[in-house]
């Protein structure tokens, strides 16, 4: 398989409006990033803040007749000219779904289908895009079931959703993404449903596959914890735009925008037993009602009148390497 | 799965007993009396009295129906007041042509009902799903006898594509007896067909909005793949159980039916015996009838197993 190493994903202004009334407000915002090769971008924000419309957007997953995306998502399948992932027909885009690029969903207790054995379930993409026969799939299946942990494959592969639990369902999903050896794959808060423990596995599980076969992993969370543990550079969204981005060694310990400090403020820490926990007051903003200035000025502790309520900010680089979306970044760097 | 089977069937014989019993007091309550509709008028009290005490008719309902009882678990189900025939050939001429018509219409219901349910479950709140939803409201509405004089009307007086009524066996001249089956099998066929539309739709709606269908579609399934492979093996499950619990009245219209087209069926058995204060195979052909509700009960219960991966029977 193609390793590869530049960039897969080069996603442009992504913007997801919903209902057709022309005077919609978009609930994801000239979205840009970049997913590379071998790497995984981790996507955070809170409930609300679109992350997880960008990713079924990128897929055309969303209720085309429900919702309009605009921008450009250039996507390089490993061989042959890259591909605008938001401006595909139908059936091309049928074709990289569960072959090029590949998805994982947050409820593994609903996301596999209760009449289909697992075996089946997990080899489908083979069926359908390489044109694998009955046994063949069955056969590769098995063998993936065994990579991502499930004991007893070859029985578990007969049996259905039900009889399995979460942590595996979700070990099962993640098999039945990664048997194409896609490009990229899309993870929509796979371990957000799970426990801790069988959380953890799940992430050395993705980590594993993704080192050997080389994909790029958009990360879709609210749990920096994780993101820490998987990323190798984050994204930050509040309410349909991103407010900060860059590498994760350097957003996690140099946050610049108020709401990623607040969110890193927020995450329970074992060695400061003392603190209360932090919260962010306030919640966030229907993506109906407009907001003028910065979005997230209501619930800012350095919010300022008659600026940040008045001027909307740009998403300015700081060096190169990491940019943040607040008029007051600089001074707030400076106290 | 077996001990399952046998446990049910062995539930069936109290269930049994109680509807015989049931069947045997409501014929008693019936206005009329055998004995008059026999010897007619003109009878003495004497033939009267004799009549009585050989058809047991002097003796308490209770003691009545245990003799019917014993007779009948012999294989006895005595004989037609009317034309002396044995109720058991009876039965073994008629019961044929209800099976064969309660599984045509079963067919017809499915045939229009599952598709019609699909289409406008995909189609929600768009036209198809509004002229489906309508139609199959006029379905449930209109009465057996009403939706059944209208196919006669348009297929044999206006088209004379059909013969009115009759009955041939199957066997006998299969395509003839098909014809003949058409608009019996679609007077019960329809109505039904209209209840297992709206629970297709319901079901298919709600089975398309879950994540796994979702899943499917990130996996690159078909659309087609998507609604046949993924979604209606789900949104059959509640449609079944529509269907077991429709089977009553599948052949409370096989009555309607049967008398209307002249179909020699139990349940024209059943309307004839009634109309005659004929009671041994009123008593008879009811008892087949709850024996094959009963059944189809079971058979739909058995199929749950097969449907739904989570039921272990």
């Amino acid at each position: 398989m193609t390793f590869q190493t530049g960039n897969v994903l080069e996603v442009e202004n992504l913007s997801v409006y919903f209902g057709r009334l022309p005077g919609s407000l978009p609930v994801v915002r000239e979205v840009s990033f970049t997913a590379v090769g071998g790497q995984t971008l981790a996507v955070v924000g809170e409930s609300g803040s679109g992350k997880s419309v960008t990713g079924l957007a990128l897929l055309s997953l969303l209720n085309r007749g429900l919702s309009k995306v605009t921008g450009s998502g250039n996507f390089y399948p490993g061989s042959g000219p890259p591909v605008d992932l938001l401006h595909l027909d139908t059936r091309k885009m049928r074709a990289l779904r569960g072959d090029r690029v590949a998805m994982i969903f947050q409820e593994p207790m609903t996301s596999l289908n209760p009449s289909l054995t697992l075996g089946y379930q997990v080899g489908e993409a083979l069926r359908i895009h390489r044109g694998a026969s009955r046994r063949q799939a069955r056969a590769e299946a098995i063998e993936m079931l065994e990579r991502v942990g499930i004991p007893d494959a070859p029985r578990r592969a007969d049996s259905y959703p039900h009889e399995i639990s979460g942590g595996m369902r979700q070990r099962v999903m993640i098999a039945s993404a990664m048997i194409s050896r896609p490009t990229l794959l899309i993870a929509d808060e796979p371990t957000t449903a799970l426990d801790v423990t069988i959380q953890a596995q799940i992430l050395d599980e993705l980590k594993k596959l993704q080192e050997e076969m080389g994909m790029s992993m958009i990360f879709i969370t609210h749990d920096l914890g994780v993101v820490a543990e998987i990323a190798h550079a984050v994204l930050v969204m509040y309410a349909g735009q991103v407010v900060e981005q860059g590498p994760v060694r350097r957003v996690l310990e140099r946050p610049r925008h108020p709401y990623t400090r607040a969110l890193l403020a927020s995450v329970p820490r074992l060695d400061r037993p003392k603190t209360t926990l932090a919260a962010i007051a306030g919640r966030i903003p229907d993506p109906q009602q407009p907001i003028a200035g910065c979005r997230f000025h209501p619930r800012c502790p350095y919010c300022v009148r008659g600026l940040c309520d008045v001027r909307e900010p740009e998403l300015d680089d700081i060096d190169g390497i990491q940019s943040v979306r607040c008029v007051r970044w600089p001074e707030l760097e400076a106290a | 799965m077996l001990t399952f089977i046998l446990r049910r069937l062995a539930f069936l014989v109290p269930m049994l007993l109680v509807v015989t019993f049931v069947i045997f007091a409501l014929i008693l309550l019936l206005p009329g009396d055998p004995v008059f509709a026999i010897l007619g008028d003109a009878a003495t009290p004497a033939q009267i009295a004799e009549l009585r005490q050989k058809l047991h008719l002097d003796q308490p309902i209770i003691v009545q129906y245990l003799v019917w009882l014993k007779s009948v678990l012999t294989g006895d189900f005595g004989r037609s007041l009317r034309t002396s025939e044995l109720v058991s050939d009876m039965l073994l001429t008629r019961i044929p042509v209800t099976v064969e018509l309660s599984l045509l219409s079963l067919v017809v219901s499915c045939a229009v009902g599952i598709p019609a349910g699909v289409i406008a479950a995909v189609r929600r709140n768009q036209w198809p799903d509004l002229v489906f939803s309508t139609a199959s409201l006029a379905g449930i509405a209109m009465p057996y006898f009403w939706t059944g004089i209208l196919l006669m009307m348009l297929f044999s007086v206006h088209l004379r594509w059909l013969p009115p009524s009759g009955y041939i066996p199957l066997f006998q001249d299969p395509l003839m007896s098909l014809k003949l089956m058409i608009m019996p099998a679609l007077t019960v066929g329809l109505p039904l067909s209209a209840v297992i539309m709206r629970q297709t739709r319901n079901s298919m709606v709600q089975v398309l909005s879950q994540d796994y269908i979702r899943t499917a579609e990130a996996r690159g399934v078909s659309p087609m793949g998507v609604l046949f492979l993924h979604a209606l093996r789900n949104a059959l499950i509640p449609v079944v159980t529509v269907i077991g619990l429709q089977i009553g009245s599948l052949i409370g219209g096989s009555v309607v039916a049967e008398t209307m087209f002249s179909l020699p069926g139990l349940g024209r058995m059943v309307i004839e015996g009634i109309f005659q204060r004929d009671f041994a195979p009123v008593q008879a052909a009811m008892l087949i009838i709850v024996i094959g509700v009963l059944l189809a009960n079971l058979l739909t219960d058995l199929s749950y197993a097969v449907l739904d991966k989570r039921v272990k029977i």
